[in-house]
């Protein structure tokens, strides 16, 4: 923390490129022949996070929790619904249109169906040239050039330039992706599910070009995904979410060694391990999954955790700090002892709707249940 | 070949599908791609058997094949696939394959809202789909149909079937999915990567729920994936596909603890693992795979291979290397280079080529 500047907006220090601040997002339910709105889907419900300079940023989640609305809002492909996102401090969510094309080029997404989103019509050459106008300097030959550098860059043929998306497969298509983002020469790159839908060495080829495209030009990245394996080896923070929450925010070796939310127990949990001598009985979460038009009141696991109290659905949980930074959003958090519970403070990343002062104490009856089930020592 | 056939016909008990020469080719404006290139496998009843390969190594097509889907005037296809009592999938006519298409054979997609209708309830979906095979009253077929949602692990299943699809939520789709294939009890379900765009406690709910199913009645399923950690857990027996053809051939745990094709090890090693120590880089196979316009001759994966020789310019066939085997591979290393070729710094792998790794 040795280069702490005081960002325009004179608050938070630490070089922070993005700074997202209690962010909203909800959609309208319409109903009826005349689509009156019946109802909003919390898809975003107050998030608040910050991402630094050349930090990768892995964001996890049950499908349909608001991980795709939350990117897409980033590079304001979605309008917020309230809360305000500033990159460099400069407040995006203040800006009309046409005073983002500058702010474009800087923060570029890479979509999860790469079919999907290059437009079939035209050629690589344009779909990769259209990053490069947005830095507005290129014609031409110039233009021409760096188009195939970019391709080069992203280990694709240059001659492909004048090929069409569809003669290339999967996995060179999401490199046509990656190829139009970086054209436009950005700060920060929003990755949804970039790999998902590709196999495991064609996987390891991209993340490993968005590992060596980062050092090399000194790129952020929010990555969305699925995998969680995948986003462990590329996240240096991973935030969970649930329904429309952050549940839990900490340091990518951390949260898997020492999850705490039960969520993200369960999403571990539930991790195939690629080795058949380990082939587990599953735990699977019971419980019916929420609706997001109507989510539970206080917090908005309870109607699945094992280790739910009556505080539970009446508080919603605020984040709670622990020292190292790790947050966690739950009453009764996991992996920790009792002198750390008391140690923590209520984080300022906290939903307006949450509880005002942090209520933690240990899930007695679980702690019972784990300690039987692995065997461990009780935790003072 | 004579006496390597008799290898490959150890013996899979029951055997309810048997694919011999798939072949499977489209014309395109560019020349012919050959999608499948002389596919054969066999399903035994109640078995997992897991496909996983290459983007694009014509997995789908295969599968969708032996359901006519890939039917078409550009496209060609020969080579055999029969179930048990000898029904020809791949010259059947169009109205014969309709009939086993949903009672004998199903199929979920990866994408479930596309395999179901918008504007129709979920559970007159079902109901359909069953009185399409069966002749019952559609008071029976509904109620049938509700069973059927309870069996998946659908949650106040008689009132959820009246919903309509966009009000499920993708992992209560893909159940909806599985509760229509399985609504004529089919010999063979095909899965084509049901659990890809879910999270993970959502797959491995559906993957208990397939699970029970193919314990409780049998049916053999064909699950397409490219998650190796699925496959651990599921599959019984294991297919790994490359540019077309079927590179190697075994019982699940083989495929993790004695893999035999470069390929398989390429893949491998290619996966991040998160109960082991993260590493810097991810290893990977260099180079992409080859066009299926004109693949390379002889070995399919030698222009990627960092083991290829000069053998290699033949086509290996797929055997077997040790009698009595039903492990096969498609390579002409032999089983002792295999064995001490593949391992890569303490584990399964392919070597670091000297060259850049991108080109
Ligand atoms: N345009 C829209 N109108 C109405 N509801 C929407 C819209 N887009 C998304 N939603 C809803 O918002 C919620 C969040 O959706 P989102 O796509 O962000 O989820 P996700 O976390 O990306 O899920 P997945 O992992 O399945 O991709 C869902 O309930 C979804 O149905
Ligand atoms: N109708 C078609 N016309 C021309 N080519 C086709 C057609 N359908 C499939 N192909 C090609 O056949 C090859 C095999 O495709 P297939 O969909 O079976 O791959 P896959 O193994 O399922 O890959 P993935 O893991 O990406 O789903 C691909 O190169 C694809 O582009
Ligand atoms: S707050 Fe209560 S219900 Fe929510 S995750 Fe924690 S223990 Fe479970
Ligand atoms: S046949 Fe040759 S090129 Fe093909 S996998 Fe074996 S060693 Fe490699
Ligand atoms: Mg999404
Ligand atoms: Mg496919």
């Amino acid at each position: 923390m040795t280069d702490v500047v005081t960002s325009p907006a004179g608050t938070k220090a630490a070089a922070a490129l993005l700074e997202i601040d209690h962010l909203m997002v909800m959609f309208p339910v319409r109903a009826g022949t005349w689509g009156a709105v019946v109802g909003h889907v919390h898809a975003v419900d107050d998030v608040t996070l910050t991402l630094a300079e050349g930090e990768t940023l892995g964001l996890v989640g049950e499908s349909g929790c608001g991980k795709t609305t939350l990117a897409r809002t980033l590079v304001r492909l979605t309008e917020p619904t309230g809360g305000t996102i500033r990159f460099r401090g400069e407040d995006l969510t203040a800006k009309r249109n046409k005073d983002l094309r500058s702010f474009r080029r800087y923060v570029q997404m890479v979509f999860q169906d790469p079919q999907a989103s290059l437009n079939p019509r035209k050629r690589i050459s344009q779909i990769v040239g259209a990053g490069i106008r947005l830095r507005g300097t290129s014609k031409g030959m110039k233009a021409r050039r760096e188009v195939e550098e970019l391709l080069a860059r992203v280990g694709l043929d240059p001659d492909h330039a004048q090929r069409y998306p569809h003669e290339f497969s999967g996995g060179q298509r999401q490199r046509i992706g990656i190829a139009r983002a970086l054209a436009a020469d950005p700060k920060l790159v929003i990755l949804d599910e970039p790999v998902s839908a590709l196999d495991v060495s064609i996987q390891a080829q991209i993340v490993n070009l968005l590992d060596d495209l980062q050092d090399e030009f000194g790129l952020s990245y929010v990555f969305v995904a699925h995998d969680l394996s995948v986003v462990r080896h590329v996240s240096d923070r991973i935030a969970v979410m649930y329904l429309g929450k952050i549940v839990e925010l900490s340091s990518s070796d951390e949260l898997y060694a020492q999850p705490m939310h039960p969520y993200t127990a369960s999403l571990l949990d539930a991790i195939p391990i690629p080795d058949p001598d380990r082939r587990r009985d599953r735990r699977r979460l019971v419980g019916e999954l929420p609706s997001a038009t109507n989510p539970p009141p206080g917090c908005r696991f309870h109607t699945r955790c094992p280790w739910a109290t009556d505080l539970c659905t009446e508080v919603e949980p605020p984040l709670a700090e622990f020292a190292n930074g790790h947050e966690v959003a739950c009453h009764h958090p996991l992996n920790v002892g009792r002198t750390q519970l008391s140690e923590a403070i209520r984080s300022e990343s906290s939903p307006r709707s949450s509880g005002a002062e942090l209520t933690l104490s240990p899930a007695e009856a679980h702690r019972v249940e784990i300690d039987e089930a692995q065997g461990k020592d009780e935790t003072p | 070949m004579s006496d390597i056939e008799v290898f490959q016909r150890a013996p899979i008990t029951d055997e309810v599908l048997r694919v011999e020469h798939l072949k499977v080719s489209f014309r395109t404006e560019r020349g012919v791609v050959q999608a499948v290139d002389d596919v054969s496998f066999r399903v035994g009843r109640g078995e997992v058997l897991a496909i996983v390969g290459e983007s694009g190594s014509g997995k789908s097509v295969s599968a969708m094949t032996l359901m006519g889907l890939t039917r078409s005037p550009n496209a060609t296809i020969s080579g055999s696939a029969r179930l048990a009592d000898g029904t020809e999938l791949v010259t059947a006519s169009d109205r014969d394959l309709q009939r086993v298409r949903g009672s004998r054979v199903a199929m979920i997609f990866q994408d479930p809202m596309s395999a179901l209708t918008p504007v129709y309830r979920v559970g007159d979906q079902i109901a359909e789909q069953i009185r399409a095979h069966e002749k019952v009253s559609k008071a029976a077929a509904r109620a049938r149909a509700v069973e059927l949602l309870e069996r998946v692990g659908i949650p106040r299943a008689a009132e959820r079937s009246r919903a309509y699809p966009h009000q499920f939520s993708g992992g209560m789709r893909q159940r909806v999915m599985i509760a229509m294939a399985l609504s004529c009890s089919p010999e063979i379900l095909i899965a084509d990567e049901p659990t890809t765009a879910l999270d993970v406690t959502i797959q491995s709910q559906i993957l208990a729920e397939i699970e029970d199913l193919r314990q409780e009645t049998g049916v053999a399923v064909l699950l397409i994936t490219h998650d190796l950690g699925v496959v651990a857990e599921v599959a019984s027996r294991v297919v790994v596909m490359y540019a077309g053809r079927v590179v190697e051939e075994c019982e699940v745990h083989e495929i993790f603890k004695d893999p035999l094709h470069p390929y398989t090890w390429g893949l491998l090693g290619s996966v991040p693992r998160i109960d082991k120590v993260r590493p810097d880089r991810l290893p990977t196979i260099q180079g992409s795979p080859p066009s299926l316009l004109r693949p390379p001759s002889g070995c399919h994966f030698k222009t990627r291979c960092p083991h290829r020789f000069a053998e290699c310019d033949r086509e290996p066939e797929l055997r077997a290397l040790e009698p009595n085997s039903v492990h096969r591979d498609r390579c002409h290393l032999s089983l002792q280079d295999k064995r001490a070729l593949r391992i890569v710094d303490g584990a399964i792998g392919l070597p670091i080529p000297v060259e850049k790794e991108l080109s």
